[in-house]
């Protein structure tokens, strides 16, 4: 009897569990499919564009404008060929896209020319810009940003800009340039370079400098200490080299 | 006599139709040196000079475009001025003056390449202001391009005076009639401009 009832015990034991382990063999199945689907959905609305409830999609992709800069010779012939043929629009806009290419190339070389690291911080590839309008209204301008944690220096080196003449009037007259215990900017001079240093405490510093007639750098720096710091950050820039490279005397 | 003269006088405008050609490939002969020899300040300079020969034939061509009376208005050849600075915000400049200071006058202006025409060209793209605003102003048409015509009374001499300016591409032209005119004349004086010929050298 006791018999019996040990193997119908056993029996009863391994017919439970064989349901359980059915029981959660048919859970662990149905986790391993919810998780799968909710892979394939993410993996499949990872592929397709997000649409809003309005069905118009978000843009994700793309990698910008191809920008090459105009071919100064060839923009030349075409403005002297154009010119000929008394087609002064043409001309006019072969003449632009050259003056153009020119002050591309003059800014590159200036680029070029700027320390790759200033006062242990690093120059930020991604935002080196040269831009020309051929205008002389805007004219060429320059600028590189360095960078270590969170402090900051950007340079902007303006030229050929009639702005900028108004600018550096403006900067050399001396009320403007006189300095007192109230005012947040003063007259400098950075190696024989006249210009303005000012502080703004949501900005911080700003020096411009007027290198030429139709030339200014503007160095705005971040986060820095005090201004002997600016100073020796800025000292580090050649400033004659940049202005022979832009034609100011 | 006379048939010596004449001859004399066209050569003489052939020759300077030459040279002014002639200098513009100057130019252009020496900005391409420059650039090649590496002065690309002094290829700039050369292109800049270049453009301002271009402004200043399209200043000529259309100043023989404009009509040399207006209404009885006689032009004065010896006043007309074109001046080509190619700087960003005035571009191109051509003015012509008709009648006398004493009488009824009026001048003719035309800037190309200008951002002047960015405030004219935002009120004209109002569509209220066809209907309300200043009773002195007002927009019209010619030619199928909108233009905006004021108007300026002279409280101590009576006089009125209109300016129609319309922007065109990228250039604006301003007619201003200045003595005792009536909006109609105005209007009809405006319509003896060949708006589409100057935009044909301008644009």
């Amino acid at each position: 009897m006791k018999k019996v009832l040990f193997t119908l015990m056993i029996t009863i034991g391994v017919l439970h569990m064989s349901t359980s382990h059915a029981q959660f063999v048919r859970a662990l199945k149905d986790k391993i499919k919810s998780e799968t689907e909710k892979m394939q959905k993410s993996e499949s609305e990872e592929a397709e564009p997000q649409v809003n409830e309005n069905r118009s999609a978000t843009n994700t992709k793309g990698e910008g404008l191809i920008f090459t800069p105009p071919d100064v010779k060839e923009n030349m012939a075409e403005a002297e060929a154009a010119f000929q043929a008394k087609n002064y629009v043409d001309a006019k806009n072969a003449i632009r896209q050259a003056i153009m290419g020119v002050e591309m190339e003059m800014g590159q070389n200036v680029l070029e020319s700027l320390p790759e690291n200033i006062a242990g911080m690093e120059k930020d590839p991604q935002s080196d810009q040269v831009s020309s309008s051929s205008e002389l209204l805007a004219g060429l301008t320059i600028t590189r940003k360095y960078v270590k944690d969170d402090k900051e220096l950007n340079i902007t080196i303006a030229n050929n800009s009639l702005l900028i003449a108004s600018a550096n009037a403006y900067l050399s007259n001396p009320s403007y340039a006189a300095s007192g215990s109230e005012q947040n900017y003063k007259p400098v001079k950075i190696k024989d370079f006249k210009g303005v240093l000012e502080f703004d405490e949501s900005s911080g510093y700003k020096l411009s400098l007027p290198i030429g007639q139709t030339s200014i750098v503007v160095l705005e720096g971040i986060n820095f200490q005090n201004e002997p710091e600016v100073m020796t950050a800025a000292d580090n820039f050649d400033f004659d080299s940049i202005k022979k490279q832009l034609g100011e005397q | 006599m006379k048939t010596i003269y004449l001859p004399l006088i066209f050569l003489f405008s052939l020759t300077a139709i030459a040279l002014q050609a002639q200098d513009f490939s100057d130019k252009i002969s020496t900005a391409t040196a420059s650039y090649q020899s590496g002065n690309l300040e002094d290829a700039r300079f050369n292109l800049q000079q270049a453009l301002a020969d271009i402004d200043a034939e399209i200043g000529k061509e259309i100043l023989s475009l404009l009509p040399s009376s207006l209404g009885e208005m006689a032009s004065k050849p010896e006043e007309d001025d074109y001046s080509g600075s190619n700087l960003g915000f005035a571009g191109l400049y051509v003015h012509r003056i008709y009648g006398n200071q004493e009488q009824d006058h009026a001048s003719l202006e035309i800037i190309t390449d200008s951002p002047l025409l960015t405030g004219i060209n935002a009120i004209l793209s109002l569509p209220t202001f066809m209907n309300k605003g200043d009773e002195n102003q007002k927009v019209i048409k010619v030619e199928n391009y909108k233009a905006l015509m004021q108007k300026t009374e002279d409280t101590s001499t009576g006089a009125t005076s209109y300016t129609v300016q319309l922007p065109f591409g990228q250039s604006l032209l301003t007619l201003s009639c200045n003595g005792s005119f009536e909006e109609s004349q105005v209007l009809a004086l405006t319509n003896t401009i060949p708006f589409s010929q100057i935009l044909d050298v301008v644009e």
